[in-house]
């Protein structure tokens, strides 16, 4: 399955096209659905993906696909802390990402990001929480009051 | 769930929240505490499911003033381990054992819960029928049904089933077994070795074995090296063939206690070691001494 025989292409809201390179269609189970169905011209809607999220996808992408291929000498501690660095962005970028990875099944990469948000909890207090998500807390005073006093069993993580 | 994110994708980052994050999650809108709290993100999230290991540790106590010895008594407290981190986490106290819990209790794991059972009250020494349930999906702690009977050593078999909150006595096998220790091994349930409580400590041999489907004991002789305490050291090997931890490897020393982990087993001395294949990963010193 190369880049010259597939001619999957991206469209964006924006209408912008994007070719989509090989290392992509290795990672992505949405374009390799495509093309096994005898698809192998077709125009995947993306949202709003702008480029520069397109070509982080791709660095993540091709990163993969090489050192899975063994083409990039990498153990996997140096691809986990790739990965970590590769999350270290904004909140609108980390959400775009998501969008992406998950239009075209980019099943690491959807895991990847959904756990960095699930560490972005870590620490916060709940109001912190529904500032950093934007969530409306539906909770009448009463009921708050209710599950704070909830009898819990906490386990305290030592030196974290 | 989370609002600029497809419903299934909050879902899927909510799974994936931290066990130690749950209680001050649920506080932070209902339908988050709705998620968090269901049996569904339990059985949804396996696959990234986080992993501890529960043990029952000492906690620290109280020393001589030159810091020599500890004074007073043993007090225990349940820990978790995570290897993949190399964290450690402490549960708080069960309120009716704020001091520490019962000594010599059992620990035992099943669907998302840990159960706690038995052992002696740490100040008067009776022993206890008491079960405490921690489930890590709603981060709840509730007491199950007492124990039908005092079991300290449990020298006789039960079965509880901890959703129905139900106990069951077993057949009874052909000997009481004092300190004996119960393994499971694919549909059979074996208690190896023990004493009976006039021989005090003149651990047997011999073995019971119990298929769950029919709920009949066979007894096996020589499957447990005699004189030795079989408690939390018993592995099983290829074949089923029991072995002790302690003996395996020079490197483990006395005290071990090992638990199930992934495809090998997480043993416990004074360090921690996956054993995998027959090979040893140190993983982390362990936080306090064993129990």
């Amino acid at each position: 399955m190369g880049s010259t025989s597939t001619k999957i292409k991206l469209r964006t809201s924006n209408q912008k096209v994007f070719k989509v390179e090989e290392a992509v269609e290795v990672q992505s189970l949405m374009i390799k659905y495509f093309y096994e169905n005898g698809c192998p011209s077709c125009v995947i809607l993306v949202h709003s993906v702008s480029s520069n999220i397109l070509s982080k996808i791709l660095d993540y992408c091709k990163k993969h696909v090489n050192s899975a291929a063994g083409k990039e000498d990498i153990s996997l501690e140096e691809l986990y802390e790739w990965d970590a660095n590769f999350v270290k962005v904004d909140q609108n970028t980390l959400f775009d990402l998501i969008l992406v990875a998950n239009c075209l099944k980019i099943e690491s990469l959807l895991d990847l990001t959904c756990q960095t948000i699930a560490n972005m909890i870590k620490g916060k207090r709940p109001e912190e929480i529904r500032t950093t998500f934007n969530i409306k807390n539906n909770y009448t005073p009463e009921a708050e009051e209710a599950v704070r006093r909830e009898k819990k069993w906490a386990f305290n993580m030592l030196g974290v | 769930m989370i609002p600029g994110l497809p419903e299934e994708i909050g879902n899927e980052c909510l799974t994936r929240f931290h066990y130690s994050t749950h209680s001050l999650a649920v506080q932070v809108c209902r339908r988050w505490r709705e998620l968090l709290q269901s049996k569904e993100l339990y059985y949804h999230r396996t696959g990234y499911t986080q992993k501890a290991a529960c043990l029952i540790q000492s906690l620290k106590c109280d020393s001589d003033p030159d810091g020599s010895k500890p004074v007073g008594p043993p007090r225990y407290g349940i820990t978790a381990f995570e290897a993949v981190s190399g964290t450690w986490g402490r549960a708080d106290p069960v309120p009716k054992y704020p001091d520490g819990l019962p000594l010599f209790c059992q620990i035992t794991s099943c669907e998302g819960k840990i159960l706690v059972m038995g052992g002696w009250d740490p100040t008067n020494y009776e022993a206890v029928r008491h079960v405490f349930i921690y489930e890590f999906t709603t981060q709840r702690r509730r007491q199950g049904k007492q124990m039908p009977e005092t079991r300290s050593f449990f020298a006789a078999a039960w079965e509880y089933d901890a959703r129905m909150d139900e106990w069951q006595e077993l057949k009874p096998m052909s000997e009481e077994r004092d300190e004996c220790q119960g393994v499971m091994t694919g549909s059979e349930f074996w208690v190896l070795s023990g004493y009976r409580t006039y021989n005090q400590g003149q651990f047997e041999g011999s073995t019971e074995v119990m298929d769950l489907e029919t709920g009949k004991w066979v007894r096996v002789e020589e499957a447990w090296k005699a004189s030795q305490c079989p408690r939390s050291c018993v592995g099983v090997g290829k074949e089923k063939k029991l072995f002790s931890w302690a003996d395996c490897d020079s490197a483990i020393r006395v005290g071990v206690c090992s638990t199930p982990w992934e495809s090998g087993h997480l043993c416990l001395d004074q360090l921690i070691r996956v054993v995998q294949q027959g090979s040893f990963w140190l993983i982390n010193k362990l936080e306090s001494s064993t129990p």
